[in-house]
């Protein structure tokens, strides 16, 4: 049966994810197709389970972001059974990629607003108890234009530097300062090992995020723990 | 013609979207009761405008149901396009969404779609033809204008659960269509 | 499997003793007892080729069906058999104590008793012949010799015993821990559900779980606990602990499938336990592969004999494009040769444990080792 079959390129291909840019509903609608393929080394039955579960779990953090005011793509369509998410296409370009081209063009006020701004989107995530998972600088997404208008409109408008969360697929509900510290600690890894220039820029992020929450030093103190042990413990024989 | 055909990315081609609009409906109960008695030339979506924000709203509901219906999942209703309806929902009340979503006593504003199928196939042209000859009320073209000056705020709010909302914008329609989303996978 | 050449031309190494034009061969005895197992080791590295097992052998302290085993049963075990273990190693292999040049035993991680009754062992010995003694790092043996037995060039190494559960990948002269168990090692929660199902400790639980796991077809629902690259163990543990309670007892009611068609088996348990389980570090192992950009994987320590956990990291691997390896009982169960082998190693980069140094520990993680030996 011939189908209008939106076109599917492949943007990037995790140990459980494939990830597309496609199309939803219409042609001009351009969406984010997460697609969580069959495991042939699982059981089936095993695999349809976690693979549903893990959909959903996606679906209800990324709604409840939405909910709470913190910018994550939207979601259009879930097929919890194949094991895909059709979301909204952020336009942009990752922390990761734009930042040392920043920082070599010398636009100091961008760069320190964009930290800033990391910062307080990770504590609100935090101050509501979600964990990301893999904070990395490549989840981190820049836009600097988006969408107007409605789904099936197509005009695109420019705004101001906006930082969105990409990729809660290890995300999770914790109320543990543990997981959030460890959230904060993978961003700092993250931020050390692909920008050396950016040390003191990280800093920045912390104090942002530190006065953005009650709870926010108490998970600041356990980041200092955290580094300490380079997250892993001692371990026995 | 004011007809919308409509082909839906993913959706096989012999499912398409057929989409009438009308306003000033002056038999809605005439519609309702052909409907519950299950006529079979009446097998459509009659969708209450008033309850929808925009372009995008109905057909996230359409894709919704042709999507179940195309990888066998169970459908909650009787058919799909009852199914519709239902999808447009934001909890798994079926009454409730036809109530709410479905054509009532009263409406005056409505979107009648038809999902043409490979056994009964369908044309734009057949289905504009009957329902000019059944509904009585003046058609409309659909596009986010029409839409959007049906739209009844205050139902809205109460059907989504959302307070204050005056008039559509991006936000409030990805809030919507978030609600949907988060009751088809329960 | 094939066994990769030691390439010692493009990476020369400091020889001990005397300067030559001919390549000289070292040897090496190695001591292992961080567990219940005691292994004896003699293995010989000639320049320009593979490592050469002289000798590799092992008694093993198996304790009764429902029972661990306790560190001074181990302790006392390993101390009546490695004299007579290392005479034999001796004079099956023909290798005279003047051939050998160093003696290389576990410094850690393991049991505290066991680790020191090797130990003592090992500085007797090295006082006796007046040999240069060699602290070695359990995991790392594992990882060298799983390298040098199976060819892999650089692979993620997946380490699963009664101990340990760790990713590891190398990187600038470390072996990295990506992931590991955040409660109990995986080998442990096998050994422990044996215990509450009365298997067989002989010889090994894992084994007949193994065997056990082959007639079952029932897939019950376990937790499914990873987080990231990390895993946990324990609460599977007590779920299938509990399930086991349930089928024994046959109360509060008989252990059904999950269609309510069959009754459940023993065989459908340890079917069930190693699905998830497995699954679970076929799933962090990916992770890791994905993030380090690397299609190999090495599978060592004891679990890592274990053939439905070999087939489903094959079944992964070959989907991204590359290739499990494995070894046998005779390299994945701890064994001396793995010691003797990374101690020659390090040993030959001019490494060495000083008596005064030459204790043990039973917390030594793998990442504080420094891999001069390799690129």
């Amino acid at each position: 049966m011939a189908a209008t079959e939106a076109p599917r390129e492949l943007i990037k291909q995790g140990a459980e994810a494939l990830v597309y840019k496609t199309t939803y509903l219409l042609p001009t609608i351009p969406a984010l197709l997460k697609h969580r393929p069959r495991k042939p080394y699982r059981h089936p039955t095993l695999d349809l389970r976690l693979t549903k579960h893990r959909c959903l779990s996606e679906t209800r953090l990324l709604t409840r972001c939405r909910g709470l005011g913190i910018p994550v793509p939207a979601v259009y369509f879930v097929d919890e059974a194949r094991g895909e998410i059709y979301m909204e296409w952020i336009s942009g370009r990752s922390i990761r990629e734009v930042l040392d081209a920043m920082i070599a063009e010398g636009r100091k006020e961008e760069v320190n607003d964009l930290m800033k701004k990391m910062g307080q989107v990770v504590a609100k995530l935090h101050q509501n108890d979600i964990v990301h998972g893999d904070l990395t600088t490549s989840n981190v997404m820049v836009r600097g234009e988006r969408k107007s208008g409605l789904l099936a409109g197509a005009t695109m408008e420019k705004v101001d530097a906006e930082v969105v969360l990409i990729d809660l697929g290890l995300g999770m509900m914790s109320t543990q300062e543990e997981d959030k510290a460890v959230d904060l600690y993978v961003l700092e890894r993250a931020f050390l090992s692909t920008h050396p220039q950016a040390e003191d820029l990280f800093q920045d992020v912390l104090t942002a995020y530190e006065g953005s929450f009650k709870g926010a030093k108490a998970v600041m103190k356990r980041l200092a723990d955290v580094r300490m042990r380079g997250r892993k413990r001692s371990m026995l024989g | 013609m004011a007809i919308h055909t409509i082909q839906l990315q993913n959706i096989p081609v012999a499912h398409e979207v057929h989409i009438v609009s009308f306003k000033d409906v002056e038999n809605a109960s005439f519609l309702r009761e052909q409907l519950l008695g299950g006529n079979a030339e009446f097998e459509y979506a009659f969708v209450d405008a008033s309850t929808i924000v925009s372009t995008a709203h109905i057909l996230v509901a359409v894709h919704q149901a042709v999507h179940k219906l195309l990888v066998n999942e169970k459908l909650r209703t009787r058919n799909v396009h009852s199914e519709i309806v239902f999808s447009l929902s934001p909890n798994n009340n079926i009454t409730e969404a036809f109530r709410r979503f479905g054509i009532g006593e009263n409406t005056k504003s409505l979107l009648c779609v038809k999902i043409s199928s490979p056994e009964k196939t369908i044309s734009a042209a057949e289905v504009e033809k009957h329902l000019m000859e059944s509904v009585k009320g003046t058609q409309m073209e659909f596009n986010e204008s029409t839409i959007a000056a049906e739209t009844d705020w205050a139902n809205v709010g109460k059907c989504y659960k959302m307070k204050g909302c005056k008039e559509i914008s991006k936000e409030v329609e990805l809030e919507v269509l978030g609600k949907m989303v988060m009751r088809s996978v329960g | 499997m094939s066994k990769r050449p030691q390439d010692e031309t493009t990476n020369p190494r400091k020889q001990p003793r005397l300067a030559m034009s001919t390549p000289k061969s070292t040897i090496a005895l190695g001591l292992e007892g961080s567990a219940n197992k005691l292994g004896i080791g003699l293995i010989r590295h000639t320049p320009g080729q593979p490592a050469e097992v002289l000798s590799n052998i092992r008694h093993t302290f198996v304790s009764p069906p429902g029972e661990g085993f306790l560190p001074k049963d181990v302790a006392l075990h390993h101390r009546s058999w490695i004299v007579p273990l290392i005479k034999r190693a001796l004079s099956e292999s023909g290798t005279k104590v003047a051939d050998i040049d160093c003696i290389c035993y576990t410094k850690g991680p393991g049991m505290g008793a066991p680790l020191q009754s090797v130990a003592v062992a090992a500085r007797a010995l090295s006082l006796l012949w007046k040999k240069p003694l060699v602290g070695v790092n359990h995991c790392v043996g594992h990882i060298e010799m799983g390298r040098e037995i199976t060819g892999a060039d650089n692979p993620v190494v997946l380490y699963v015993s009664g101990g340990n559960t760790q990713v590891i990948a190398y990187a600038a002269q470390r072996y990295r821990i990506f992931g590991e168990a955040l409660d109990i090692a995986v080998g442990n929660c096998l050994d422990r559900f044996a215990r509450t199902l009365q298997i067989s400790n002989d010889p090994a639980p894992g084994y007949n779980i193994e065997q056990m796991a082959k007639l079952g077809k029932n897939l019950l629902d376990l937790p499914y606990t990873v987080k990231g690259m990390d895993c946990s163990f324990s609460g599977i543990l007590a779920s299938v602990d509990q399930l086991a309670n349930q089928l024994l007892t046959g109360k509060p009611k008989p252990l059904m499938n999950v269609e309510g068609t069959e009754v459940v088996t023993r065989e459908d348990l340890c079917f069930t336990l190693q699905e998830t389980v497995f699954s679970m570090l076929v799933e962090i192992t990916e992770r890791a592969m994905a993030h380090v950009g690397s299609s190999q994987v090495l599978i060592v320590g004891g679990v890592g004999c274990n053939e439905r956990l070999q087939e489903m990291m094959g079944l992964m691997a070959r989907d991204r494009g590359g290739s499990v390896y494995a070894t046998d009982e005779r390299f994945c169960i701890d064994n001396g040769i793995m010691i003797a082998h990374a101690g020659l190693l390090a040993h030959k980069q001019g490494f060495e444990t000083t008596l005064e140094e030459s204790t043990c520990t039973q917390r030594f993680r793998t990442d504080e080792v420094l891999v001069n030996w390799r690129d």
